[in-house]
């Protein structure tokens, strides 16, 4: 089954959309809870804070520009223009290595792709600098942490690419089950000196804040972008699939132009 | 032996135009303003992006204040 770009660009933006409505749901009846604790937990402490007359800076001290309705809009909002940019960008490196993808399928090989590119962008970043909810980030080291963040995704998407050519290379070298040993623990190996190598975060968490809290709030947020990534990756997956089968079958009247 | 031997089915490579990198670079610049920007690039407006945003940073695992 050969696609164009556009086919290929058309039913990932496709799928996109309903992932980012789905993860917006998601982000809603899952992650507000935790959020909104977080912030009346945030609250209390800096009222205490004042009345200790210790002079503790707070970023709610200032005049709030948005209301708390207008952020959980925001996030609501961040959640779908986030999926469907990702779903442009997924699709368009989809398409670009969709050659030298491993599966017998399209599902398989956009299933693949969504995997990679979770653990890269999501996983890998959530091991070395999990998230936090409000009340636990210092303002002043949100440059230094922004940096960290962009760092560690960019050092996991080289050496994707890196075990990527190392794969490559190994080909006909090695026989196969040996190849996927041998770059399955050179995988292993690679992140985990990545993960040890790489600074900690600038930020203590406040040991006021209960662990049970911030544990909740860290395994709620990495399951909204297990979420996203599944669902680009089945979402797309099964788009080509379809349309490789409807081909095949003849019931697509455009079986004479690759879509 | 054999299944593992066919994990890699060849198909036909597709071209991608200049001009879909160029929208990614646009989509991808639009979701750092979203998501990262704490002012490196904007000077004042970073705020109003940080603040809208807060929430969806929190929840997307990007770091927040």
């Amino acid at each position: 089954m050969s696609f164009t770009y556009r086919g290929i660009i058309t039913r990932a933006l496709t799928a996109g959309l309903p992932v980012g409505v789905l993860l917006a749901g998601y982000m809603f009846f899952v992650v507000e809870p935790t959020i909104d604790e977080a912030i009346t937990l945030e609250e209390q402490l800096a009222t205490e804070a004042e009345h200790g007359e210790q002079g503790g800076h707070h970023h709610d001290e200032e005049e709030a520009l948005f209301t708390r309705s207008e952020q959980v809009g925001g996030g609501v909002a961040a959640s779908v223009i986030y999926a469907v940019v990702l779903s442009a960008v997924f699709g368009t490196v989809l398409a670009a290595t969709r050659h030298r993808l491993p599966g017998r399928s399209d599902l398989m090989r956009s299933v693949w792709l969504a995997a990679v590119a979770f653990g890269c962008v999501a996983l890998v970043p959530a091991l070395k600098y999990p998230a936090n909810p409000p009340a636990v980030g210092d303002p002043d080291t949100v440059g230094q942490r922004t940096v960290q963040w962009l760092v560690v995704v960019a050092l996991s998407l080289l050496l994707a690419w890196a075990l990527t050519r190392l794969s490559g290379l190994l080909r006909g070298r090695l026989d196969d089950p040996t190849r996927v040993l041998a770059v399955t623990a050179a995988t292993v190996l690679a992140f985990g000196a990545l993960l040890v190598a790489l600074p900690g975060t600038p930020d203590e968490i406040d040991q006021r804040v209960p662990a049970a809290l911030v544990w909740d709030f860290r395994l709620r947020s990495i399951g909204g972008l297990a979420l996203l990534w599944s669902g680009l990756g089945v979402g797309l997956g099964w788009l080509l699939e379809r349309h490789g089968r409807r081909v095949m079958d003849g019931t697509d009247d455009r079986t004479a132009a690759p879509a | 032996m054999v299944a593992v031997a066919q994990t890699h089915v060849p198909v036909a490579p597709v071209r991608v135009p200049l001009l879909a990198w160029m929208a990614v670079m646009v989509g991808l610049a639009a979701v750092y303003l979203m998501l990262q920007e704490n002012g490196a690039l904007l000077a004042t407006s970073w705020e109003t992006l940080h603040e809208l945003f807060h929430d969806g940073r929190h929840a997307l695992g990007v770091p927040c204040h």
